[in-house]
């Protein structure tokens, strides 16, 4: 926290201020340096290129002064010497090693001169032997520059010109040819001319040296201004790095100043804010923050003055709430005891509307029950009207018929009809001891009376009575009693009664096959069960089996006849006697039926 | 030609009854004693009236008639009902929608049924 947050804001702006001082300073400087640079440069590749210009020109004026004067000093020499021999003809001049010496001579370093026939442009005198006795104007396409010179002196004219030339080795140069006209003529009348010829860069070859010079002159002049700009960078950066370095510090300095009187005003307002009011900011300096701690100080005190009003003012409402809330309370005393009457009232009224409510649900389920039991009741009722009339059918029917004489008299038809009679009235009977049964029971009037039964005598009995049942049905029957059975203490005529029934059914409903009864002792019990090869009974039915007045079809579709109160009245007799009745069976394997009764009879 | 008479009912003492009754009057009788029999037995004999037990396992004898009116080679026979179930019980709409001509209790005065099967069969 040298310099604190505010002087890091400021010591980041100051930076920036002079790095972007700096950078646009050493921008424009170095700009403004490379264009002087260039003018400079400029200037002086202007005066080399216009030096190398007028040497060059000069030397080659010179050399060309050289070529021509070269030109015409042969044409005299050559011209004093046809006049001092008239006599001799081109040949014979052509033989004459005088002339050839003055004819080719030299020019410069490398030409040489060659006198041609003016009239027919036929070289007559040349270093080449080649060319000698050659027209020139074969020339033409190789040397079209040369040629044009040459041809412009046919008649004896003067000409001279720069021609290009390439070299054996593929070079391109100059040369430059002068041709002097000699005035004088052979003895066979032939004018010739001296064309002297020479490179012509060999006059302006010192001026390329002195160019050279003058360039490399030049880049040392390069160099060094390169190293100079070099040194005035550096310069400029070591007096930015100083700057900066004396900058950095003087902020420092300044924002301390500043920052310190900050620190020290948020250090006492923070006291106060925690809720010391007594606390002042002790900032005596003489700037802008000093007389914010001032003012902040005169607000402080103000807040305390106005604090203690608060206080004294709250502690009289303090008083006064308290003597309004204890008289609400009272108020609110009063209230409640009339709402707890008033909930208890309530709290009656519900209890009513739920004794109300179940009652509703009782009655509705009694009445349901008894709308059960009425429907019950109706199928029973034309069960029983259909067993009761259809016995009553076959009985008063044949009756009827025995009142024939001729039936009475036969005794087989006759037998036969009192036969049927009994059965029926048998069946009648039946029907009348069940319903009287369950009446009995429904009443409370059924007695159960308690003896010693000695089971196997009874079983005899039963088994005696339903042999004939089975046999007319081609049915088996088979009783298994276990040794020595203790007697036991039950109701016997009950007991039969269940026997029979089970029987009775279990004959009913099997078409094939037969019928085993079974007793034994079971711990505490005797355990009877009745077992068939019949059609069986799908377990869906189990529960209801034992419920009153249930066949498993509908009352226009009866099974093998009977009320359905069979299996009930078994199931109260059984109960009543302290036992249990129960069944397992297979659709379409037989059924059988299970029931207990206890060796001491507990009733219920 | 003799007439004929259908008893069904699975009473079988009840078929022994009624045929004995009538075949004393001289009708032929024919006993089934389940709606599956009456049918198969209709297919080979057409009896002049068929007397129907209602109260009977596995088909009613309702269901019954409703198949033999379904039929279109049996529907036109006579049919009377011949049953312990009361009146109030059958009502006039089923008997008119099975086109059942008569309607007999039991038990009967056998003299009683002999007049009426007379009557029904047109004697």
């Amino acid at each position: 926290m040298i310099i604190g947050k505010l002087g890091n804001k400021i010591l980041n702006a100051i930076l920036i201020l002079i790095a972007t001082q700096f950078l646009i300073t050493m921008f424009v400087t170095v700009s403004d340096l490379r264009n002087m640079e260039e003018s400079t440069l400029t200037f002086i590749n202007e005066t080399m290129q216009i030096s190398k210009n007028v040497s060059s020109s000069a030397m080659e004026g010179m050399g060309k002064e050289i070529i021509k004067t070269k030109a015409e000093d042969v044409t005299k020499e050559l011209e004093v010497y046809i006049k001092s021999h008239p006599n001799m003809t081109v040949y014979d001049l052509q033989n004459d090693t005088e002339f050839n010496k003055i004819a080719v001579q030299p020019v410069g370093k490398t030409g040489y001169t060659a006198v041609t026939d003016y009239n027919t442009l036929i070289c007559r005198f040349h270093k080449d032997p080649k060319i000698v006795n050659m027209d020139l104007s074969l020339l033409a396409e190789k040397l079209p520059g040369f040629w044009a010179i040459m041809s412009r002196t046919r008649g004896g004219i003067t000409a001279d010109g720069f021609y290009e030339w390439i070299d054996p080795d593929g070079t391109k140069r100059f040369k430059y040819m002068y041709i002097a006209i000699i005035n004088a003529t052979t003895a066979d009348k032939v004018g010739m001319h001296v064309a002297a010829t020479t490179y012509i860069d060999e006059f302006s070859l010192p001026t390329l040296k002195f160019s050279e010079e003058l360039d490399e002159h030049k880049n040392i002049m390069l160099s060094n201004h390169e190293k100079i700009l070099s040194g005035i960078m550096n310069d400029i950066i070591l007096v930015f790095i100083f700057t900066l370095i004396l900058v950095i510090i003087l902020t420092v300095f300044i924002t301390r100043s500043i920052i310190k009187p900050i620190t020290e005003f948020r250090r006492d307002a923070k006291e106060i804010s925690n809720g010391n009011l007594d606390v002042k900011i002790k900032v005596k300096s003489d700037d802008e923050i000093g007389e914010l701690a001032e003012a902040f100080n005169q607000m402080t005190n103000d807040i305390r003055k106005s604090r203690a009003e608060i206080e004294n003012y709250s502690k009289g409402l303090e008083k006064r709430v308290k003597e309004r809330t204890a008289e609400l309370d009272k108020k609110v005393d009063e209230l409640t005891n009339s709402k707890t009457a008033m909930l208890n009232m309530m709290e009656d009224l519900d209890n009513a509307n739920k004794e109300l409510l179940t009652s509703q649900n009782r009655f509705k389920k009694s009445f349901n029950k008894l709308k059960e039991l009425d429907v019950d009741k109706d199928r029973f009722i034309s069960i029983a009207a259909h067993e009761l009339k259809t016995p009553m059918t076959a009985i008063s029917g044949f009756a009827q018929l025995l009142e024939n004489e001729k039936i009475i008299e036969n005794d087989e038809i006759r037998n036969k009809y009192l036969k049927i009679i009994e059965t029926e009235i048998k069946r009648l009977g039946k029907l009348v001891t069940e319903v009287l049964d369950l009446s009995r029971i429904d009443l409370g009037t059924m007695k159960f009376t308690v003896e010693d039964v000695d089971t196997p005598k009874n079983m005899e009995e039963i088994k005696n009575e339903m042999l004939q049942r089975t046999k007319e049905k081609g049915l088996s029957m088979n009783f298994s009693i276990e040794q020595n059975l203790p007697i036991i203490k039950t109701d016997r005529e009950k007991l039969r009664e269940i026997l029979i029934n089970l029987i009775d059914n279990s004959i009913k409903y099997t078409k094939r096959g037969g019928i085993k009864v079974d007793v034994h002792k079971e711990y505490d019990h005797i355990k009877f069960s009745v077992a068939d090869t019949g059609i069986g009974i799908s377990k869906k039915y189990f529960s209801k089996l034992f419920t009153r007045f249930y066949q498993i079809e509908s009352p226009f579709t009866r099974k093998a006849g009977g009320t359905g109160l069979g299996l009930s009245i078994c199931k109260e007799f059984v109960e009543n006697l302290g036992g249990r009745i129960w069944l397992k069976s297979k659709v379409g394997k037989g059924t059988t039926f299970y029931f207990t009764l206890p060796l001491k009879l507990k009733t219920k | 030609m003799k007439k004929k008479i259908m008893i069904v009912d699975d009473e079988v003492n009840i078929l022994e009854l009624v045929k004995v009754i009538l075949e004393q009057e001289g009708f032929e009788v024919i006993g089934v004693s389940s709606g599956k029999e009456c049918l198969d037995k209709l297919k080979e004999v057409k009896p002049d009236l068929i007397l129907m037990d209602m109260m009977m396992p596995s088909m009613s004898g309702r269901e019954v008639t409703e198949k033999i009116r379904k039929n279109p080679k049996t529907k036109n026979l006579k049919v009377a009902f011949l049953t312990v179930a009361r009146f109030s019980e059958v009502g006039m709409d089923m008997l008119k929608d099975l086109n059942v001509s008569d309607y007999i209790t039991k038990p009967f005065d056998n003299a009683d049924l002999v007049k009426r099967v007379k009557k029904l069969v047109g004697e």
